[in-house]
């Protein structure tokens, strides 16, 4: 019964995003509780429900790993809310134009827009260990730095996906605009279409495969000494 | 029970109060201040490992895997040289407080 429910306990603390070096370290806790709760005659199913209420739900556990990222100085975020607008600017001009698949001003304003929102929200340092994660997938994520980088990777899915959206709105604009002049419509459409096209490659082959990789190699990360979950 | 924010702020100086005495582990570190305090500080279990996963990032204790008695993986945190010497100004700021709360009250009952 222990067993089953410990390892039931390690599938859903998983599934909310906590590394099994994280849970190596909870489940001796959690042990420990229990044991100290046997001992002292509490039935197994009633100590078993402190032992777990006591250590917390699995994604609060998460969100408080999460807490150990670095945050960024409040002039940082402001920096990054300036850049954001000036590119919004720069692509609603009617002058962008199409050439083949490359449309530099909806590459510039997804690219840009996750860069800054990755940089703003999580500092140089966890972006560019995520990143180098994903390029080099034959090392293990340290794992100290597991929620971090994973946080980064969620992060960068959810802000593609954001910029995507923002381009089709901002080309749309720039068509309404340019209503009178059939000729000039296909400014607005080219980064209404292009962004969205550059935000769902960057969100769904770029950071959702990096975010799903870095799952992966978490749970099979060993703890030193110690066998593979 | 203490008010949360003065367990908040006491936390890394008891910890690394705790472990200036020796190695220990998250579960034993909880049962020591409980003890310690009579009952009146009691930290947020979920919250104690986050804390000394900083404390560790930060270069003020060590840890090391090792086995518990039972034949558990277990974490053990040590103080490092920096996190000596961090314990030793928290402690001279929270007696400096002490120093002042217990004058404040002397004067008060005068």
């Amino acid at each position: 019964m222990r067993d089953a429910l410990l390892a039931e306990w390690r599938a859903s603390s998983r599934r909310a995003g906590l590394s099994d070096l994280e849970l190596d370290e909870l489940q001796d806790h959690l042990e420990s509780a229990l044991d100290a709760s046997l001992e002292a005659a509490v039935p197994m199913p009633k100590a078993w429900a402190e032992a777990c209420a006591r250590l917390g739900r699995a994604r609060e556990l998460e969100a408080e790993f999460l807490k150990l990222q670095p945050t960024m100085h409040p002039i940082s975020k402001l920096l990054g809310v300036s850049l954001s607008v000036t590119l919004c600017v720069l692509v609603a001009s009617p002058s962008a134009s199409i050439v083949g698949l490359i449309h530099p001003p909806s590459l510039l304003l997804v690219v840009g827009l996750v860069t800054i929102g990755l940089l703003a929200g999580h500092g140089p340092r966890a972006v560019a260990d995520a990143l180098a994660s994903g390029l080099d997938r034959g090392a293990r994520p340290a794992a100290t730095n597991s929620a971090s980088q994973r946080a980064v990777a969620r992060h960068g899915h959810r802000l593609a996906w954001a910029a995507g959206v923002l381009g089709v709105i901002l080309g749309t604009i720039t068509c309404l605009q340019e209503l009178t002049d059939p000729s000039a419509l296909g400014a607005g459409l080219a980064t209404a279409l292009m962004s969205l096209l550059y935000a769902a490659m960057l969100a769904e082959l770029g950071f959702a495969n990096l975010a799903q990789w870095l799952e992966r190699a978490h749970a099979r990360t060993p703890a030193p000494g110690g066998e593979a979950a | 029970m203490a008010a949360p924010p003065l367990v908040a702020a006491s936390t890394v100086p008891l910890l690394l109060s705790l472990l200036a005495a020796g190695e220990s582990y998250g579960y034993a570190l909880i049962q020591r201040v409980q003890l310690l305090s009579g009952g009146r500080l009691e930290w947020s279990e979920g919250t104690l490992y986050p804390v000394l996963h900083r404390l560790e990032r930060e270069g003020w204790i060590t840890s090391r895997w090792g086995q518990s008695p039972e034949g558990r993986k277990r974490k053990y945190y040590t103080l490092t040289a920096e996190g000596r010497r961090q314990s030793g100004r928290c402690r001279e700021d929270w007696e400096a407080v002490d120093r002042a709360l217990r004058s404040a009250w002397e004067a008060a009952l005068a």
